[in-house]
């Protein structure tokens, strides 16, 4: 078989080296790390938020369903 | 004569049923169920009933043996079946069909144009037996019904099929809402995880089992949530029960599950707002059985704007025996106001109900949904809820970046979560195109579980990633089996995002579910 060609995996492909550059200036300012850091705390609140409204009152688990 | 053939209309059908179940015509013309049937078939443009004088129906036979039989009063224990079709004919063509006649009535012809059947029991009141008819058509994605299957009915020596969910009222006697309810949701798990279908007896009374401190169990005036839940564990299957109240949490878990064909039990109360002041009606059983989706989001949204296609769900189809198969239950917006139990008044996500009163009339009876009961495969073990908070949060990472114009993403994700297995899923993907050879063959050759929770990420239409959870998993386990990335630029800018050093403390605080899944893009 063919060798295969040696690729540099470090470097990103072209058309998405932009995006990475602007994704590591950004991420390294003060802005970015609080801007991921409140979303973090969010996501938190988010999940718990989320698994308090799915619980059931064990009470409505005894009404009669009569109509 | 063992048949008859009429042309549709609804006096006719009214006639038929108080006829045929030796009713008195002027309760039958003020049942609700007339009023549905006036509209549902005037949709589906009924122009045939043909009758089936002498019909054995074996779940009103389980019924008559458990407790008709030993009244004093003599009940018919055949039943008559009303089948239904979209085309004109005469008596005379069938007759000429069944003769083997040439011409006019073929067979095909009234394969093609069956709508279904309506059995109707030989009792008083409640003679809406067991009902199988077509549904509205899907109207290009508008109306989505997961959870129908094939139903045979053999006319004459005619195989008739029709793509159905089983309904029946319930009658007072051996079944009330929640049994009837219950009834047509084992039609649809019975063939999806191979249990017997239990008539509606069978069913009281196991859910009756180990509650003999209760009131009577036959007549039955009801069942509880605790024993619709025994119920279901009596077929083997488990009882999983989810808060209704949220809308959020109501519609996502509805299409989650419906989407796998789990047909859902919805649980809650009714309310008459017509006088002012909402008056208590009593609780209520549905078996939801389908979802309406609309052009926009309706009512509240998800977490943090959070975007999925049940936010789009606009309405409910739903078993409801006290009016119909697939009744319209419409998120319309409007709340009931009910004391709290300190007496402060609470806003309550209701839906509208295609509840009408004995002259046909629209009343206002409101359903405040309060649970979902989930019939469930015991090794369908990892909830839906669990998994729609993971995507959540990953969501919401990706916005982050997304707003920020850091990931090559025009607009916000669109998500589409369900319960799926191992055979839909790579039938899906074997059938579908836009996966790079190479990574089509990864996930075809995968060794999955058997029950999927799957969650597709869309960009506008193209699909951007599959997120691919293990439902048969503990909960506290790697759950979070697979991605399949459809959109190369995309996960390299994540895989590249997550791998800097000014990230990974700050995503370190994820919740573990979250975490696992951005590890998969590392």
């Amino acid at each position: 078989m063919p060798k295969k060609p040696v690729v540099d995996e470090q470097s990103p492909p072209p058309e998405v080296a932009a995006f990475v550059l602007k994704a590591t200036q950004w991420l390294s300012s003060a802005q970015g790390q609080t801007a991921l850091t409140e979303t973090v705390r969010k996501t938190v609140e988010t999940a718990d938020r989320l698994r308090d409204a799915q619980r059931v009152d064990p009470k409505a688990m005894q009404e009669p369903i009569t109509v | 004569m063992p048949y008859e053939v009429h042309a549709y209309s609804i006096d006719t059908l009214r006639k038929l049923l108080a006829d045929k179940a030796n009713a008195d015509p002027a309760v039958i013309a003020t049942k609700t169920h007339c009023f549905y049937f006036e509209s549902y078939f005037g949709k589906l443009g009924a122009k045939t009933i043909v009758v089936e004088n002498d019909y054995v129906d074996r779940d009103f036979l389980e019924d008559f043996a458990a407790y008709y039989v030993r009244c004093h009063h003599q009940y018919d224990r055949r039943c008559a079946r009303l089948h239904f079709f979209n085309q004109q004919f005469a008596a005379a063509d069938l007759e000429n069909l069944l003769k083997g006649g040439a011409g006019g009535l073929t067979a095909d012809l009234m394969k093609s144009t069956y709508l279904g059947f309506v059995v109707v029991k030989p009792l008083p009141e409640t003679v809406v037996g067991r009902t199988c008819l077509r549904t509205y058509p899907e109207d290009h994605g508008r109306r989505c019904f997961p959870i129908t299957r094939s139903y045979d009915a053999s006319l004459f020596g005619i195989d008739l099929k029709v793509e159905s969910l089983a309904f029946q009222e319930q009658d007072s006697v051996v079944a009330a809402c929640a049994t009837s309810a219950l009834w047509s949701a084992f039609h649809g798990t019975g063939m999806l995880f191979q249990h017997a279908i239990l008539s509606p007896v069978e069913i009281t009374k196991a859910a009756s089992v180990n509650f003999a401190g209760r009131s009577r169990n036959l007549p039955n005036r009801g069942l509880t949530a605790e024993q619709m839940a025994l119920a279901v564990r009596s077929v083997g299957l488990e009882p999983f029960v989810i808060s209704a109240s949220d809308e959020f949490v109501l519609k996502s878990s509805l299409y989650g599950y419906l989407r796998g064909r789990v047909p859902t039990l919805l649980l809650g109360a009714l309310f008459d707002t017509g006088g002012g002041t909402p008056a208590f009606r009593g609780q209520h059983a549905v078996a939801a059985t389908g979802f309406g989706v609309g052009a926009a989001v309706m009512g509240a949204g998800g977490p943090n704007g959070f975007l999925s296609n049940s936010c789009f769900i606009d309405r409910i189809y739903a078993h409801d025996d006290q009016v119909g198969p697939f009744a319209r239950m419409v998120f319309d917006g409007t709340t009931v106001t009910l004391p709290d139990n300190a007496g402060n008044p609470q806003q309550h996500l209701s839906l509208s109900t295609s509840w009408r009163d004995s002259a046909g009339g629209n009343v206002a009876v409101r359903f405040v949904p309060q649970m979902l009961l989930v019939p469930l495969y015991h090794k369908i073990r990892i909830p839906f809820g669990l998994v729609q908070s993971s995507v959540v949060n990953f969501d919401d990472f990706i916005e982050l970046l997304r707003s920020h114009a850091i990931v090559p993403l025009k607009d916000r994700l669109k998500w589409d979560i369900h319960l799926t297995t191992v055979s839909h899923l790579k039938r899906d993907i074997f059938n579908g195109t836009g996966l790079p050879p190479d990574l089509r063959h990864e996930v075809l050759a995968k060794n999955l579980p058997r029950f999927i929770w799957r969650a597709t990420a869309r960009c506008d239409t193209a699909p951007v990633v599959d997120l691919l959870f293990d439902a048969t998993d503990i909960e506290q386990g790697r759950y979070f089996v697979h991605s399949v990335k459809y959109d190369a630029p995309f996960a390299s800018v994540l895989k590249a995002v997550l791998g800097m050093p000014a990230a990974a403390p700050i995503l370190a605080n994820l919740p573990p579910s979250a975490r696992t899944i951005l590890d998969q893009f590392k």
